[in-house]
């Protein structure tokens, strides 16, 4: 039922693009048929992949650099007082700020290879990791924590007790609502890298569509906004996979 | 102090400026089974974390024998929902760091024990409170504890799963040999599973009486005029601390 309704959306998404690009013609928006067939011939040019590349990457980077920066810092905010103290005023004050904007200072600062648009990704998908990272640390059951000191050797060293604390107990705690935060920022991500791509390189999917748009190539622009879908889609996709197997309690 | 499980002198908790505890004395030898009971907010559930190291006294002492390996089984459990029956019974090995071969076995004879070994691969939202409460229980036996502490194990379990996990659990605590020490507010529970059962109650909380049970654990000791009779007594001695026990609330 749910595979048909999901079906019954695509079709109808489809058709209402069909009317209005016939409606507006193809000087404007063209049709599904027309972007599917630019589309697969795209697939087979090395120049689509090199542009398909380099977001991939840079996406994949950004989201993996940012993870596992903000997992372990979240966990940290969360268990020790003082480092909160400090660190939380700032993260709530910066926390609204749109991440986009950081573009500028890291286009100056960092220059303009690839480790901006790489850290822009990362910062994006971090500050929302790490918000519910550091709410999971400061929210744990208190009776998973005090079954896991009382389960514990007495005599066990304080680094290998954090250790163990961290494997058993916040990992697992913290990782669902990870993942749902990376399974929200997935959208936000390619658009801040559609940003970061699109002035100042001539590499990756956000350049190549806005070339496409400077050409008026409407096609092809519509093939990189297709593939820049697909590229969040597929961190979507990825969230929601590596929830259902690395979670499977909390369905049960 | 040799021949000596547990030993508790003057002991006294406060939690603000308020004792809950006060001039607690009682000794437990090795093997012993030691049943408390005493009306809710007595204080049961304060002695035991301070038995397991969970939170200091501010008065006296209470000690554990000198190498005597303490588990407690808390009254809300404390399984954690993501590791699967098999992986909470693991979790104690895994932390006094057993060598791999030596958990497999070890984990496989409690599953067995516990009755337990068709749900391993479950966790712990897949299994009843009867189950729960077996694993639960199994989980503090794994590392094979010398000291036994057990809080209102059976308090949430319909009266049927109660009874059967209180064979078990005689029947388990004959076989091991440990020291027991169980918190209960129920008066066939405290009689049927304690060698000792302790009344405790008074503001603040302190032991009211001390009854012995010469009796055995067997399915006719629960009809056994022995056992009503003792019943009959510890439930007078109860009422009388009733009377001078404010009739405060759990939180
Ligand atoms: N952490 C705490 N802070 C303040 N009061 C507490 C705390 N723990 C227990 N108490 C109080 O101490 C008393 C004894 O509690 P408890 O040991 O849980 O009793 P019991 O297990 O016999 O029902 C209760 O009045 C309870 O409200
Ligand atoms: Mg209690």
């Amino acid at each position: 039922m749910p595979r048909v309704a999901a079906g019954l959306a695509l079709l109808a998404f489809v058709g209402l693009w069909q009317t209005l690009a016939l409606a507006l013609g193809d000087q404007v928006l063209p049709t599904p048929a027309a972007v599917a067939a630019d589309f697969w011939l795209r697939l087979g040019q090395p120049e689509f992949h090199r542009h398909l590349l380099a977001s991939l990457w840079r996406g994949s980077a950004g989201f993996f650099l940012g993870l596992v920066t903000a997992i372990p810092l979240g966990w940290l905010m969360g268990r020790l007082k003082t480092l909160d103290a400090f660190l939380a005023p700032l993260l709530f004050l910066t926390y609204p700020v749109p991440k986009v904007l950081f573009l500028p200072v890291l286009l100056v600062t960092l220059g303009l290879g690839e480790a901006p648009k790489i850290i822009l990704v990362a910062v994006t998908v971090g500050y929302q990791a790490l918000v519910v990272t550091r709410d999971s640390a400061l929210n744990l059951d208190p009776a998973h924590l005090e079954a896991f000191d009382s389960l514990c050797p007495p005599r066990k060293p304080p680094l290998a007790k954090a250790l163990a604390l961290t494997r058993h107990v916040l990992w697992p705690a913290s990782l669902p609502a990870v993942l749902t935060a990376a399974r929200l920022a997935s959208g936000t991500a390619v658009s801040v890298l559609f940003m970061a791509e699109s002035f100042a390189t001539d590499l990756g999917l956000g350049y190549f569509i806005m070339d496409a748009w400077g050409n008026l190539d409407l096609p092809k622009m519509f093939s990189g906004i297709l593939a820049m879908g697909l590229l969040g889609g597929m961190f979507y996709v990825m969230s929601v996979v590596a929830e259902k197997t690395w979670c499977p309690w909390v369905k049960a | 102090m040799p021949g000596t499980a547990v030993r508790i002198r003057g002991l006294g908790k406060k939690f603000g400026s308020d004792f809950v505890l006060k001039g607690l004395d009682l000794d437990l030898e090795p093997g012993q089974s030691l049943a408390i009971v005493g009306p809710s907010g007595c204080g049961k559930t304060t002695l035991l974390r301070i038995l397991a190291g969970l939170c200091p006294a501010d008065e006296g002492e209470a000690r554990v024998g000198p190498g005597q390996a303490v588990a407690l089984v808390s009254q809300s459990l404390g399984l954690l929902p993501w590791k699967t029956v098999w992986g909470n019974l693991d979790l104690p090995l895994a932390l006094a760091d057993w060598p791999a071969p030596a958990r497999v076995a070890r984990v496989q004879a409690v599953l067995g024990d516990l009755g337990l070994a068709e749900l391993a691969g479950r966790y712990p939202g897949q299994l009843s409170g009867g189950q729960r409460q077996r694993l639960a229980l199994g989980r503090a036996l794994v590392a094979q504890p010398d000291l036994l502490l057990l809080d209102e194990p059976f308090s949430a379990l319909d009266a049927l799963t109660r009874e059967a996990l209180g064979f078990h659990l005689a029947r388990l605590w004959e076989r091991l040999g440990l020291t027991m020490i169980l918190a209960t507010h129920s008066v066939e529970e405290a009689v049927f599973l304690g060698r000792v059962i302790v009344v405790m109650g008074g503001q603040p909380t302190t032991v009211r009486g001390i009854f012995q049970n010469p009796g055995s654990q067997t399915p006719q000791t629960l009809t056994a005029d022995f056992f009503l009779d003792l019943v009959r007594r510890v439930r007078l001695a109860l009422r009388e601390t009733w009377a001078v026990t404010p009739h405060r609330v759990e939180v």
